[in-house]
């Protein structure tokens, strides 16, 4: 398996301030891998996503070594000038948060908005555009895509909202797909759908994922390895399964049986669907 | 579902007092505004005298001749008030223009710019803020020359500095919203980033700013030709004509009191069509449709 991500000794500093908020995290994706961050708020996870991203601002600074395997060679996102990461975010990595409403433009509408990508990255125009926005919002399940299209974000729904954010996230089909607790601000009942889009477009186009949550169930049913991050570093690693089922570091044994305790309150939640 | 459906329903009714305001303002500003427009318009094709045409007798009164009567060198009043119609338009025009073009580029570039640029401007923009137009407008001047194009760059550099001000504040908080970051994630570079999102949600904000000061580029171009430093006769702007009925008020009175009129209905108009405007602009009133 070849490493789509590799990311070394990875350092997020506030300048000139003394503690690093993320402090020596590494880790590698392969092509198709599923990985899974998990902790609490502050443990420093959406900081390592958006230091993947490039996307860390004055006065954040990251160090080490973040390597991104674009189709025209390695890209190190660390220092990286703005032009280069341009051309590798969309196409080799893109990204869905946390808050859908916040994440879209409310003075456009979800189409336009879809375009640029299709446009920029896929080169299409006319027709040919148009038809692909329509088949990137079916893409992700949404029933009336020529609606939707003319909507503006505050006219749909919040899982539709989230739907609309992972199509803008796939639409210059990225090999890669950051996923920052992309469902924490929905409510139960459309979490599970939003989920289950997530998935099956990974498993489709064969994208790897980097699934970011501090929900320890829904990390366990989407990822395949999962990193656990407490205050910045990254206090255990491994395959999913055996890090659920034997936890070595006491932070993660807590998490892990906080988990158990709420499943056996309610036996009839499922551990890998919705969220208890 | 369960989201939106509430949060529509709570926005029909403002939307409607919205728009049930807007109406009054843009139809009153409207037709305030556009009277003027228009004049100034016509005064392009048609004049009812010379605006050099001594022969109406000095002082006159209004008449069915002389609609606004004649000043003291017997120049038709009516046709003054035409040009200066005119004139005030394209001072509101140009220095608002002018505004907006600097404005927005130097606010543009101090808030996506480092922050060494962004430090250096913000300062720059204080001290500018802090200028008085008159004296900014004498320094043009001497540069320059009085002359009407120099009162409007005058005022123009006056107001861009609150624009670019205006600029920097509103594209910083449109920068750090969530969208920006998403659309960077698509690869949207900084350029297109500027205009694809951070122009179109900083645009409502500087409307009215920007209206407003189309009022005021008129009365700072009245206040600068009342001291000699807005546009050389023949060509008087309201300013002048104020300025030259001054002695002879108590005599002629309508010659001092219809350009303060004309003034005062151009920024009532235009002000009430920055409120309505707004009210366009607002992307909360725009859903409803």
């Amino acid at each position: 398996m070849t490493a789509l991500l590799t990311v070394n000794a990875l350092s997020v500093h506030v300048d000139g301030a003394g503690a690093p908020l993320v402090d020596d995290v590494s880790f590698e994706l392969g092509e198709g891998e599923r990985l899974g961050v998990i902790g609490e708020s502050g443990s420093g996870k959406s900081l390592t996503a958006l230091a993947v991203l490039g996307l860390l601002a004055h006065p954040l600074r990251a160090s080490g070594s973040i390597r991104l395997a674009a189709d025209g060679g390695d890209v190190e996102v660390v220092g990286a000038r703005q032009r280069r990461l341009d051309t590798v975010r969309g196409s080799t990595v893109g990204a869905v948060f946390q808050e859908p409403l916040a994440s879209l433009d409310p003075l456009m509408r979800i189409g336009a908005q879809l375009a640029w990508p299709l446009r920029q990255h896929r080169g299409l125009r006319g027709d040919a555009l148009r038809r692909a926005v329509l088949d990137a919002l079916a893409d992700v399940q949404l029933a009336e895509p020529e609606r939707i299209a003319r909507s503006f974000i505050h006219e749909v729904s919040g899982g539709q909202r989230q739907r609309v954010a992972i199509a803008l996230a796939l639409a210059a089909r990225p090999r890669l797909l950051i996923a920052d607790e992309p469902t924490t601000a929905l409510d139960v009942t459309v979490q599970a759908g939003v989920l289950e889009l997530i998935q099956s477009a990974v498993a489709e186009r064969g994208m790897s994922l980097v699934f970011i949550s501090h929900d320890l169930p829904v990390v366990a049913g989407i990822a395949d390895r999962v990193v656990v991050m407490r205050a910045g570093r990254v206090v255990e690693a491994g395959e999913t399964r055996q890090l659920l089922s034997a936890p070595r570091e006491g932070y993660t044994r807590t998490l892990v049986a906080a988990s158990r305790a709420l499943d056996d309150l309610l036996p009839a939640a499922p551990l890998d669907g919705g969220r208890v | 579902m369960t989201v939106t459906v509430p949060t529509a329903a709570e926005q029909k009714p403002a939307a409607r007092r919205t728009r049930g305001r807007t109406s009054i303002n843009l139809v009153v500003g409207g037709v305030l505004f556009g009277v003027i427009v228009a004049v100034a318009v016509l005064s392009l094709f048609a004049l009812p005298y010379e605006p050099s045409d001594t022969t109406g007798g000095r002082l006159q009164p209004p008449s069915g001749e002389h609609w606004a009567g004649t000043d003291r060198l017997g120049r038709d009043l009516f046709t003054q008030l035409m040009i200066g119609a005119r004139l005030a338009m394209l001072t509101g025009l140009g220095s608002v223009a002018i505004a907006a073009v600097v404005g927005v580029v130097v606010g543009l570039v101090a808030a996506t710019a480092g922050r060494w640029i962004d430090d250096a401007l913000s300062s720059l923009l204080d001290i500018a803020i802090a200028f008085p137009t008159l004296l900014l407008a004498m320094l043009v001047v001497a540069w320059r020359g009085a002359s009407l194009d120099s009162a409007i760059l005058a005022i123009g550099l006056a107001g861009s500095a609150v624009i670019a001000r205006l600029t920097r504040v509103t594209a910083s908080r449109v920068l750090a919203q969530e969208f920006v970051k998403a659309s960077r994630t698509s690869g949207t570079g900084t350029l297109r980033l500027i205009r694809l999102h951070v122009l179109p949600n900083v645009w409502p904000t500087l409307i009215v700013p920007l209206a407003l000061q189309f009022g005021g580029a008129v009365v700072a171009e009245a206040s600068l030709s009342y001291v000699g430093l807005g546009s050389p006769p023949p060509n008087a702007s309201w300013g002048r004509m104020l300025q030259e009925a001054q002695s002879t008020v108590l005599v002629a009175p309508s010659a001092a009191i219809l350009p303060g009129l004309l003034l005062v209905a151009t920024i009532i108009g235009v002000n009430l069509l920055a409120d309505g405007l707004r009210d366009v602009a607002d992307p909360a009133g725009r859903s409803i449709r």
